[in-house]
């Protein structure tokens, strides 16, 4: 598969980030992930400032992972920030978290999330769902702005 | 004094008045007869004179026989009069008048037989002497004074009478009259003492008893003496003094009472802030029980993950015995996970409003049953569910526990020839309990304690696979709902599960 977009990875835990990646690799997606490691960074990154003031502003990411403890600012608090601007309002944001709290799923689903997805527990279980994920968003899925 | 006695005093006084009166009336009634008697004997000597007189002179001067017998019987009658009149008179003077008028009619009686004699002597038929007639006419003469005499007796006794009659109706009105003020101004003095009296008793005993009234329970009404007002001040006085015992008696009873409920209080106060400090040290060490279950997810995936990521990427290189190892720590990471998943699940129960919903429970059976059998579908399991099987409660709860009880009962009849498994309801003691029984492996009672504590399990792993926190979860829930679970087996014969659920059957 070689598809030119990219999937932004907001992920504060290397082990997962690592499991993931080579997830999408086994899928041959790896190569269109950007990862950041806060919640900070991955506004920065989405708004092209900070570190990422000098990014390129046709890419758009087709899809943002998501979790939602991460240090700084929360995913919540990230997914809230992206609803309220113009330029992101319909940026497609996939939560995915350790969490199965009932809370945390309606907050995300509140907040404007387009997909709730829990990290499965079982390692074989969780490299299909993130190449489920990759495949469905990036190949599948059509997005808001082509 | 007494008051009574003094009341009686006032009584008998009255009373002796009343009989005073009734004599003295008693009294002047007699006297008025003894007069009006002494008036009636005065006339009718008057009138027995009168007649006597008017016979005398018809005998004297027509010689009338009959006359002379009649004045003999009028003078016999007049002697009767006379002498049973004494005893009637009282007066002395009376009495002499009345000697006096005796005297009198037997002087006349004796000058009348002198008169008598003489006009015998004369008589057959010879003229009567000059001599004679003379003597006859003195003799009247005489009889004519005594007649005089008796007729201004008899006036005297009249005068007598009319006397007495008026002296004792003015003795009587007199009498009456001292009576009357003397026993008036008597009952007056009384009926004014009495009345300051008990004015005086009253006001103290209404000062004692406004007194005591107002919480002076060591209050002694003043009032000494030998009434019936110092007897009941003494009462009053002995009343106080036991109130005043028992009012104390009473307060330090309330104190002890309130020092009591002061200590209930406080004890009450510890209690709710050690129960506060165990319901916050309960939800701490579930909140904690779930982020430690929740923070050890992404580490274990981590070590399985990359152990899957060794054996995948480089099982080529690897030894046999390495790959071996590298099993056992995916093995190992999986049945933690599901650990931790059943701690999770058991932590979970344990949170959390419970709902009220209608549980359809045979519908609920019937689709675990389907979800089974697609997991496994070359197995063979006969099962009845019993239709319109209803409970109330938390349906995500309840689905908690009919999927343990249903998935241990698809576990435990792997091994057996005919598998059978059944979900019915029946009534104990008048709770409906639903059963869940089947003729698995089934279990020693002797352990039947251990089935629903969490990771106790009567199985090893290779025999029948689990983490033996279903049924810790699932008698957490039934509690939660108010309810009792009890297990019953026999080893290779089955096993039967029966829960109730109170919780749900009160809406």
């Amino acid at each position: 598969m070689n598809i030119n977009k990219t999937i932004l990875l907001v992920e504060d835990n290397s082990q997962d980030e690592k499991l993931i990646l080579r997830a999408l690799r086994k899928v041959n997606l790896a190569n269109q992930v950007d990862v950041v490691r806060d919640g900070q960074q991955a506004l920065d990154y989405l708004f092209r400032e900070g570190e990422f003031a000098g990014r390129n502003g046709d890419d758009v990411p087709a899809i943002v992972l998501l979790d939602i403890g991460l240090p700084r600012v929360s995913g919540l608090e990230v997914l809230k920030r992206l609803r309220n601007d113009p330029r992101t309002r319909l940026q497609p944001v996939v939560i995915l978290t350790s969490s199965d709290e009932e809370r945390d799923r309606l907050a995300s689903y509140e907040d404007g999330a387009n997909s709730f997805v829990r990290k499965p527990l079982d390692f074989t279980e969780f490299a299909e769902t993130v190449a489920h994920l990759g495949i469905y968003w990036l190949a599948v899925n059509k997005p808001p702005q082509e | 004094m007494k008051i009574r006695t003094r009341l009686h005093i006032v009584t008998a006084a009255s009373a002796a008045m009343v009989i005073i009166m009734a004599l003295l009336v008693y009294w002047s009634q007699h006297r008025l007869a003894i007069a009006n008697k002494a008036k009636n004997l005065a006339d009718e000597i008057v009138s027995s004179v009168f007649e006597r007189n008017t016979l005398r002179n018809d005998y004297l001067n027509n010689d009338n026989q009959r006359a002379k017998e009649q004045w003999f019987l009028k003078q016999n009658q007049l002697s009767d009069l006379l002498r049973s009149a004494p005893a009637n008179l009282v007066s002395i003077s009376d009495r002499e008048i009345f000697t006096d008028i005796q005297k009198t009619m037997e002087g006349s009686s004796a000058i009348f037989q002198q008169i008598l004699s003489n006009r015998e002597g004369s008589r057959g038929g010879a003229p009567r002497t000059s001599g004679a007639i003379e003597i006859e006419n003195r003799l009247v003469a005489q009889l004519l004074l005594k007649f005089l005499d008796t007729i201004a007796d008899a006036r005297k006794l009249q005068t007598a009478g009319n006397e007495l009659i008026e002296s004792t109706q003015k003795t009587a009105a007199k009498v009456s009259l001292a009576i009357i003020v003397s026993v008036s101004l008597f009952v007056i003095f009384v009926a004014w003492s009495l009345g300051r009296i008990i004015s005086k008793g009253i006001k103290s005993l209404q000062l004692g008893a406004t007194a005591i009234g107002a919480g002076n329970l060591h209050y002694t009404i003043p009032l000494t003496g030998e009434d019936e007002f110092s007897s009941v001040a003494v009462a009053f006085n002995t009343m106080s003094g036991k109130l005043a015992e028992s009012h104390s008696a009473l307060e330090q009873d309330l104190v002890a009472r309130k020092r009591a409920a002061n200590e209930i209080e406080g004890l009450n106060q510890e209690l709710s802030h050690t129960v506060a400090q165990l319901q916050g040290a309960n939800q701490e060490l579930e909140a904690f029980a779930y982020s430690v279950s929740h923070d050890l997810r992404a580490p274990l995936r981590a070590m399985g993950g990359f152990s899957v990521a060794l054996i995948e990427d480089f099982g080529d290189t690897l030894e046999a015995e390495a790959r071996d190892y590298l099993n056992e720590i995916v093995l190992g990471s999986r049945h933690m996970g599901q650990l931790i998943d059943g701690l999770l699940t058991l932590s979970r129960s344990t949170r959390g409003e419970l709902r009220h919903d209608r549980v359809d429970l045979s519908a609920m059976a019937d689709r675990i049953r389907v979800e089974l059998g697609k997991a496994e579908p070359q197995r063979r399991v006969t099962w009845r569910i019993e239709a319109g099987l209803s409970g109330g409660g938390d349906a995500r709860m309840i689905e908690v526990i009919m999927r343990n009880l249903l998935e241990n009962a698809w576990k435990y009849t792997a091994a057996v020839a005919e598998p059978l498994i059944r979900v019915y309801s029946e009534l104990e003691k008048g709770e409906r309990y639903y059963c869940v029984a089947d003729n698995g492996a089934g279990f020693d009672m002797a352990h039947a304690e251990k089935l629903f504590q969490p990771f106790q399990r009567l199985h090893r792993q290779d025999e029948f696979p689990g983490i033996g926190i279903g049924l810790a979860t699932a008698q957490r829930i039934v509690h939660r709902h108010g309810g009792t679970i009890h297990a019953t087996g026999t080893p290779h014969k089955g096993a039967l599960f029966s829960f109730s659920l109170p919780y749900g059957e009160e809406q």
